[in-house]
């Protein structure tokens, strides 16, 4: 099952047959149904899908951020080819400290109010400085050697860190300071203005846009193989928003990891994504590159959907939507979920979960109308 | 500059409270009770009624205009002043210290002002209420983080049921307890006799279990004896009277540990549940981190305005204690003070405890200003 | 997390939620038993023990023990003559000590009772009104009880008392004194969030009358973190009422009330401990029962609300 759109470009994460089950007082609820995903280095993915889909439970189990009451009881999570659903936690948490990054919707409440921005972007690098002393060394030596003329003290400080970059350590002082130096390097990036003063300041001194930015630059200083975006511009307003997805596409050239989008919203699929994931009651239905995926929609739920969103470009005066309602995921319905309000379901709809099936290069769909 | 705001308006409804303090006391005091008790603490014996009369007209407590001492032991009208003008002048007397005679017998023998009386007891109450205090914010912090990241675990029962025992206990009771488990139970032999374990009676163990014949001599420089014996030098001293506040401090602060414990644990909780927490384990910081950087900073400041709440509590126990242990601080005293009816004294008892704590809560809240970003700027 | 579905659902989980928290906190349980079988016992403490043997003193037996179980360990223990065993000694005044506790239960449950509810109804009352008012009479109120917090709650008692009088009245007036700022703040802060909610503004375009959308409203809604105080509170007032009395300031030596007997035990502390432990460990279980009780429905309520 491999998803080859982006032909040429290496697989950075890798979801296969994910299952997640959550134990609530109602009941067990099949979050996740066998999610199957691939994301590239150097891509965004768009992961689209209505509320209680089970994007954020994806986003959330590929971290292994899953609350105490859930259960992952089958499927793999591959990064570079190691299952982190089989690893340790202790090892998860390094893979988190490396490798993954997560960006939430609400800056205002995933930011710690008492704590300096400064502060929440360099502990990731500062905490467990043996993992990144190497990289931080490199950085600032690079920086060092690139700038041209170096006053005294800059010929002292590249002196110390060759030093140091033959012991490979680097003293708290040092990792602090550097680390700083990284910091305002990526809130350039991010394009925050004044970026020294941002990072003494605290995040109720910043506008809801800032403190997103800030939060995306908190992910990408760790400079993680994967970044899982879910719903970052929802909070924000439609001015915002637009920035925000600039950023984003400035980014996604700059740097090399593969993104993930998580969104609800086609309209912000449709500005930033190179690739479509559609995800519904618990697995993933369809995915297509983006203008395969607006021209050609293929499972009847992305038919749907395409339907149900006012166009500038076609006439359209009543909007459509599609009949019934989410399922019922502690009981939900059988074989394909969506059988119960798809216009075309037919008998083998509820026998069983169809694969996902190829309709062309880079489109794959999961439902029997197209085979499997 | 919002700090410094914060500071100056913060002091304003500080004597305004007290000034509402005062005024209610003193209320209450001529309100329920015969103007002649106004005048108890400044009579002394050997008084003769025109010089009691004069008195009287002195501190406002009959007019000018009174005729004579039994006229006004009748409270004829023409005797009378209005309490408006009692107040000023009581008011007046406080804040310059002139407190009259003490009543308390034993303790002053009757000549002692009752500002003496105060000096001289008030560093023992402050060194157990301070020994309360610490020793309650230094077990309390722990147990609750603790039963708050080991939620519904042993730990945390084990905490729970710790603390709700705590202060369900009646103060009296635990003092008690302890009294005959270290005092009469549990002893070491010493010469002919066995002494408990740990005194049960004063300041100074100097009559008990870990009993010296001769400490030593300490200079006052607080008053209060553990402090001005390990400024002093003399360690005998000190340890005596460390070991002597042990169980009246455990007495006291038993039930205030419950309380804070438990604030602590859902102070915790409610931080842990909060998004930022889940960003901060999706960076990938080590848990300890997460739970004390992230969880921890935040969870302190409601429990730290908590705090002067239960500083409040703690000025209430020490009464209790202070009578049970025959600790010579002023709620021992101002429960002589109800037996012998000094009115005076109670007026002022409370006068100054509130003053105390509106000071704590003062400090506790300029604490949270210091730690919670969002004040200062 | 995903929706529930519809009704028996969601009742199914409620009692699956509930079940779990019992099996999550098996303590509550000892605090549910201990706050009603105080209850209880103090409902039936009339046919259990003459009420009249309070005021019978026998002297000749005061402070007496002779249940075999222990023998306390003090010199001099006078062990009482006669065959007739008492359970937990005899107090001061030569009256079985465990009888004097059963006739004291009925005393200070209603005392507790009547003080609680008084403080919460006043407390609320004045409360729900100066926050809803807002402005002026809403920063008066708070002052007020900003001037009640600085004055500890045993200290202001006593004052009151010695001032006024021992009687029974006087005491529970006093506590209640102490006692009913707290709701004021509980309910205030509930009310001022409560009224920005945006039922409130449907309810005042309907023409309602503000004084009744306080109080059939709002308030029924702000009303849980009250209900757990006030349960907290029983056991609180509990031990300041008997802690009072303890020190002294008991209407009549002879009242059977729990911190009362405990007073005659001062000065016999080592020669008749049971005198204070009894009605001590007493007073501990009640307010441990309804302290527990209260935490439970906390707990119950708490998450509750969040999900």
């Amino acid at each position: 099952m491999l998803q080859q759109a982006a032909v040429g470009k290496e697989v950075a994460l890798s979801i296969r047959g994910l299952k997640v089950v959550f134990h609530t007082y109602a009941g067990d609820v099949q979050a996740l149904e066998g999610v199957d995903l691939e994301v590239h280095r150097g891509e965004i993915l768009g992961l689209v899908g209505e509320s209680g889909c089970g994007k954020s439970v994806t986003a959330l189990a590929v971290a292994g951020l899953l609350p105490i009451n859930a259960e992952v009881t089958a499927g793999e999570v591959l990064l570079d080819g190691r299952n982190l659903l089989e690893m340790n936690r202790e090892a998860v948490r390094i893979t988190r400290l490396k490798d993954i990054a997560l960006v939430f919707q609400d800056p205002a409440t995933y930011l710690n109010p008492v704590l300096t921005i400064g502060l929440q972007i360099t502990e990731a690098l500062t905490s467990d400085l043996k993992v990144f002393a190497d990289e931080l060394i490199a950085a600032r030596m690079t920086n060092l050697q690139t700038a041209g003329t170096r006053s005294p003290e800059e010929e002292k400080e590249l002196e110390s860190l060759r030093r140091a970059k033959e012991t490979h350590e680097l003293n708290k002082k040092e990792g602090k300071r550097l680390a700083s130096l990284r910091a305002l390097d990526y809130l350039k990036l991010v394009r925050l203005s004044e970026p020294e003063k941002v990072l003494g300041m605290y995040p109720f001194e910043l506008s809801g846009g800032m403190r997103q930015r800030a939060m995306i630059a908190m992910a990408l200083v760790r400079r993680p193989r994967v970044l899982l975006a879910d719903e970052i511009t929802t909070a924000l307003d439609v001015t915002v928003q637009a920035q925000i997805l600039e950023l984003l596409k400035d980014l996604r050239d700059k740097i090399d990891s593969a993104i993930v989008l998580i969104t609800h919203d086609l309209a912000v699929v449709s500005e930033v994504c190179d690739r479509v994931a559609v995800m519904y009651a618990g697995s993933v239905v369809e995915v297509a590159g983006l203008v395969e995926f607006f021209s050609n929609p293929t499972h009847p739920y992305s038919k749907g959907l395409g339907a149900s969103i006012l166009r500038p470009d076609t006439n359209t005066e009543n909007l459509e939507s599609i009949k019934g309602s989410v399922p019922d995921l502690i009981n939900p319905p059988s074989g394909c979920r969506f059988h119960p309000r798809c216009p075309y379901a037919f008998q083998k709809c509820p026998e069983s979960k169809p694969p996902m099936t190829m309709v062309s290069p880079g489109h794959e769909v999961a439902c029997f109308l197209y085979g499997g | 500059m919002k700090l410094y705001e914060y500071i100056v308006r913060r002091l304003v409804l500080m004597v305004f409270v007290l000034f509402v303090v005062s005024l209610i006391v003193f209320l209450l005091a001529r309100g329920a009770l015969p103007p002649e008790t106004a005048l108890a603490p400044y009579i002394t014996p050997r008084l003769d009624d025109s010089a009691k009369l004069a008195l009287a007209k002195s501190l406002a407590v009959a007019t000018q205009s009174c005729p004579a001492w039994s006229a006004f032991l009748q409270h004829q009208p023409s005797c009378l002043v209005p309490l408006w003008e009692q107040y000023t002048v009581w008011l007046q007397n406080v804040l310059v210290g002139n407190w009259g005679y003490s009543l308390l017998p034993g303790i002053s023998g009757g000549t002692t002002t009752t500002w003496d009386v105060f000096t001289s007891r008030f560093a023992y109450t402050a060194e157990l209420a301070i020994a309360g205090a610490l020793m309650t914010i230094i077990f309390a912090f722990p147990m609750g983080v603790i039963s708050a990241t080991h939620n519904n675990k042993l730990p945390d029962h084990v905490s729970r049921l710790i603390a709700i025992a705590g202060y369900s206990m009646p103060i009296f009771w635990l003092g008690f307890l302890l009294q005959l488990l270290f005092g009469v139970y549990i002893t070491i032999p010493r010469g002919a006799f066995s002494l408990g374990l740990l005194p049960t009676n004063g300041a100074f163990s100097t009559t008990c279990g870990a009993c010296l014949e001769s400490p030593g001599t300490i200079t006052a420089y607080s008053g209060m004896p553990v402090f001005d014996s390990l400024l002093s030098g003399n360690v005998t001293y000190f340890w005596d009277t460390l070991v002597a506040l042990i169980l009246p401090t455990i007495t006291l602060s038993v039930s205030t540990l419950g309380a804070l414990t438990r604030i602590v644990r859902s102070s915790m909780m409610e931080a842990l549940r909060q998004d930022y927490v889940l960003l901060a384990r999706s960076k990938g910081l080590k848990e300890r981190v997460v739970v004390y950087r992230h969880a921890f900073r935040n969870a302190v400041l409601p429990a730290i305005t908590i705090s002067g709440l239960i500083f409040a509590f703690l000025l209430g126990g020490v009464v209790v204690v202070e009578y049970i242990f025959s600790w010579p601080g002023v709620g021992a005293a101002a429960v002589t003070a109800t037996t012998v009816f000094d009115v005076n004294f109670l007026e002022l008892y409370v006068l100054i405890t509130s003053l105390v704590i509106v000071v704590a809560n003062l400090g506790v809240d300029i604490l949270y200003a210091i730690l919670d970003p969002r004040i200062k700027y | 997390m995903e929706k529930l579905g519809p009704g028996d659902t969601r009742r199914k989980s409620e009692l699956r939620y509930t079940l779990h928290l019992m099996r999550q906190n098996p303590i509550v349980l000892v605090g549910i038993v201990l706050a009603i079988g105080s209850v209880v016992l103090s409902l039936i403490s009339g046919l259990i023990i003459n009420p009249a043997s309070g005021n019978t003193q026998d002297l000749p037996l005061r402070l007496c023990w002779n249940n075999p179980v222990t023998d306390w360990g003090v010199h001099n223990l006078f062990v009482c003559p006669g065959a007739h065993v008492y359970p937990l000694g005899t107090d001061a005044y030569g009256r079985d000590l465990l009888g004097m506790i059963i006739l004291a239960l009925p005393l200070d449950l209603e005392i507790a009772l009547t003080i609680v509810a008084s403080a919460v109804a006043i407390g609320v009352g004045m409360g729900a009104v100066a926050a809803y008012a807002g402005g002026l009479l809403d920063e008066a109120v708070l002052r007020i009880t900003d001037v009640f917090f600085s004055i500890p709650g045993l200290s202001l008692a006593i004052v009151l008392v010695t001032f006024f009088s021992h009687s029974l009245f006087w005491l529970t007036t006093a506590v209640l004194v102490v006692w009913w700022p707290t709701y004021v703040r509980l309910i205030r802060s509930q009310v001022l969030t409560e009224k920005e909610k945006p039922y409130v503004e449907a309810l005042r375009s309907t023409g309602a009358g503000r004084l009744r959308i306080l109080f059939r409203h709002i308030v029924p809604n702000s009303i849980y973190p009250v209900l757990v105080q006030a349960t907290l509170d029983v056991g609180g007032v509990i031990l300041v009422f008997s802690t009072l009395m303890f020190i002294g300031f008991s209407p009549s030596p002879l009242l059977p009330e729990l911190g009362n007997l405990a007073h005659a035990g001062i000065e016999n502390v080592f020669i008749a401990p049971w005198l204070v432990l009894f009605p001590g460990l007493t007073i501990l279980l009640i307010a441990l029962g309804f302290n527990l009780l209260g935490d439970g429905i906390r707990d119950a309520l708490d998450p509750r609300l969040r999900r």
